[in-house]
């Protein structure tokens, strides 16, 4: 074998087509924004779209592999809220320490997530459902906690881990990239991640063969949770306040995301890096939209849109095979 | 196979079932039934629904117990109460329905639930290399090991199906395949046949069929069921077709072999 057919097949391993074409999609979308407005090629603009990425990030990694897992989960923006206002009332009223805090706030996103999964799991209920549930719950649980009050007053140590950069990047912005590498490795090569997609492609399938669909899919959606809950850290140590309407909405932008990057709805579908680019695209569309001065309202639009197309591509794809 | 070899196997079966009984409530699924499978041997299950076909095979998988009667394994008495116990001994059953990921790749559909792992990770390139040979003991070639296996055709898909019943796990000894034509078109049965073959020349078979032709073209011997008893145990080449029916509608009974 030659050496530029062995690099080929490399490129071609680790790129599935749908991230290839999304990387020229993308390079498209870029060039046209840089052509229409010269502010879009600036350090300080590009390291606002990283930023502004990075929450809608990490939750759609954690909605792709639900989704991979043949479900979906409509509550981790009501997780964000309620893991924050939990996170930030400990460490306003100074009861534990901040790291213990934070661990508290991460077991509770963990916990909602695992109880979406179990409910799903033991009952056989569709997750649409479940986690619709959930959205409300939690969302009111946060409300209830701090009666629509922010959570301010937090220890500077707290908001360190949002503000820090390291070399001019971000320190949420790094740690989510260092989270899609793993997680991508992880999926691709940890049996007990990578079970998801016969989970997801045939659940009473894979149970005959062996595997445990009930834990898969409790720890996958777990998992979600979690993932919500480190963007709700990073959040509210940003902005410096927990509050409960943190995270509204993001339960759709991540789908539109991970469904742009190649999950279905029906599951045994999805990949980290896919997500990534659909997550990178949403938001260089939003960024020029800020830069042309066009109305936030229109962003809504122009993001309902798109998340119909894609789903729309998605289902259809599915069909014609 | 030349005849020798043939005699030695005939005197050693690789499993026996003596004295097989099976009740379920008030009906009598199995009655006394004897019989022994050879190794290298083709041998067709024949019988009319509800001649116990598939309780007899379920009690050699695992899915059933026998109420009374023994089964003897290479000489030795086993008792196979759950499908791992069969699975150990290397007896492998096929089921008619697939049960393939058609959104998945070939070696995944090959080997979820029984994945190599080292400290947990995939050994990926074990897997394809294994799933390369599982092929080859088929006489099967897929193109791509990453390409979904609803991509392909209806024989690589039994392929599949049957790589994975048989060869993943422990060494396959005696493989059972539960009719395997139902439901196919000529072209899928005719693949699906080759297979059998294929198989035949290495392991112990079983194979049930409704298709007396298919029986009489793969099959070297044959234990006819009818009403949950062996009404004739036959060697092929000297059986008609009419003789069959008529054990099958239990019109006749042949007792001991026709050789």
């Amino acid at each position: 074998m030659t050496d530029t057919k062995r690099s080929s097949q490399l490129v071609s391993t680790a790129f599935q087509a749908r991230e290839v074409q999304l990387l020229l999609l993308t390079s498209v979308v870029v060039l046209i924004i840089s052509t229409l407005t010269p502010n879009f090629l600036t350090e300080s603009n590009l390291k606002s779209v990283a930023m502004g990425m990075t929450y809608d990030l990490i939750v759609a990694l954690g909605m792709t592999y639900v989704l991979i897992l043949g479900g979906l989960d409509l509550s981790v923006g009501s997780n964000i809220a309620l893991t924050g206002i939990i996170t930030t009332l400990l460490m306003q009223k100074g009861v534990v320490s901040v790291p213990v805090a934070i661990g508290i706030g991460l077991s509770v996103s963990f916990i909602i997530g695992a109880i979406n999964g179990a409910v799903i799991a033991r009952f056989r209920i569709n997750p649409f459902i479940v986690t619709l549930g959930m959205m409300s719950l939690a969302r009111g649980g946060a409300m209830v906690l701090t009666s629509g009050y922010f959570v301010t007053g937090l220890p500077e140590s707290f908001l360190i881990i949002g503000r820090g950069e390291i070399m001019g990047i971000p320190f949420p912005v790094i740690v989510a990239l260092l989270i899609v590498i793993i997680f991508d490795f992880l999926l691709k090569n940890w049996v007990h991640l990578n079970r998801a997609f016969p989970v997801g492609a045939d659940p009473d399938n894979a149970a005959l063969l062996g595997i445990n669909v009930n834990k898969t899919v409790v720890l996958g959606f777990a998992l979600c949770g979690l993932f919500a809950g480190i963007t709700a850290i990073f959040m509210c140590s940003r902005l410096a306040m927990g509050y409960a309407q943190f995270g509204l909405e993001i339960e759709l932008r991540a789908l539109g995301a991970a469904v742009i990057g190649g999950a279905t709805f029906s599951g045994g579908r999805g990949s980290i890096w896919g997500t990534f680019l659909g997550v990178l695209l949403l938001a260089i569309i939003n960024n020029g939209f800020i830069l042309m001065d066009a109305s936030i309202y229109w962003q809504k639009v122009v993001n309902g849109t798109i998340l119909i197309i894609a789903i729309a591509t998605a289902v259809r794809h599915s069909r014609i095979k | 196979m030349n005849s020798s070899e043939n005699h030695d196997q005939k005197r050693k079966p690789i499993l026996s079932i003596r004295g097989g009984s099976k009740r379920f409530g008030g009906i009598q699924a199995l009655d006394d039934i004897n019989l022994d499978i050879y190794g290298n041997e083709i041998l067709a299950l024949l019988g009319d629904n509800g001649a116990g076909k598939s309780t007899l095979i379920k009690a050699l998988s695992g899915a059933h117990t026998l109420d009374e009667g023994e089964i003897l394994f290479e000489g030795n008495k086993v008792n196979i109460s759950k499908p791992e116990d069969a699975h150990s001994l290397g007896i492998k059953t096929v089921y008619q329905d697939l049960a393939l990921f058609g959104i998945l790749d070939v070696t995944t559909n090959l080997f979820a639930g029984s994945e190599y792992t080292r400290w947990g990770f995939l050994q990926k390139k074990k897997m394809d290399k294994e799933a390369q040979t599982v092929l080859s003991h088929l006489k099967t070639t897929i193109k791509s090991l990453n390409q979904e296996v609803r991509s392909l055709s209806g024989g690589q898909q039994h392929s599949v199906a049957i790589g994975r019943g048989v060869f993943i796990g422990h060494e396959p000894k005696l493989i059972i395949m539960d009719e395997p034509t139902a439901g196919l078109g000529v072209k899928q049965s005719r693949e699906v046949l080759r297979l059998l073959k294929e198989l035949g020349q290495k392991f112990a078979v079983i194979f049930i069929t409704h298709n007396l032709e298919y029986a009489f073209e793969v099959a070297q011997r044959t234990v006819v069921l009818c009403s949950g008893r062996v009404v004739g145990v036959l060697d092929m080449a000297k059986a008609n077709h009419n003789q069959i029916v008529s054990l099958m509608m239990g019109v006749e009974q042949v007792v001991g072999e026709n050789v």
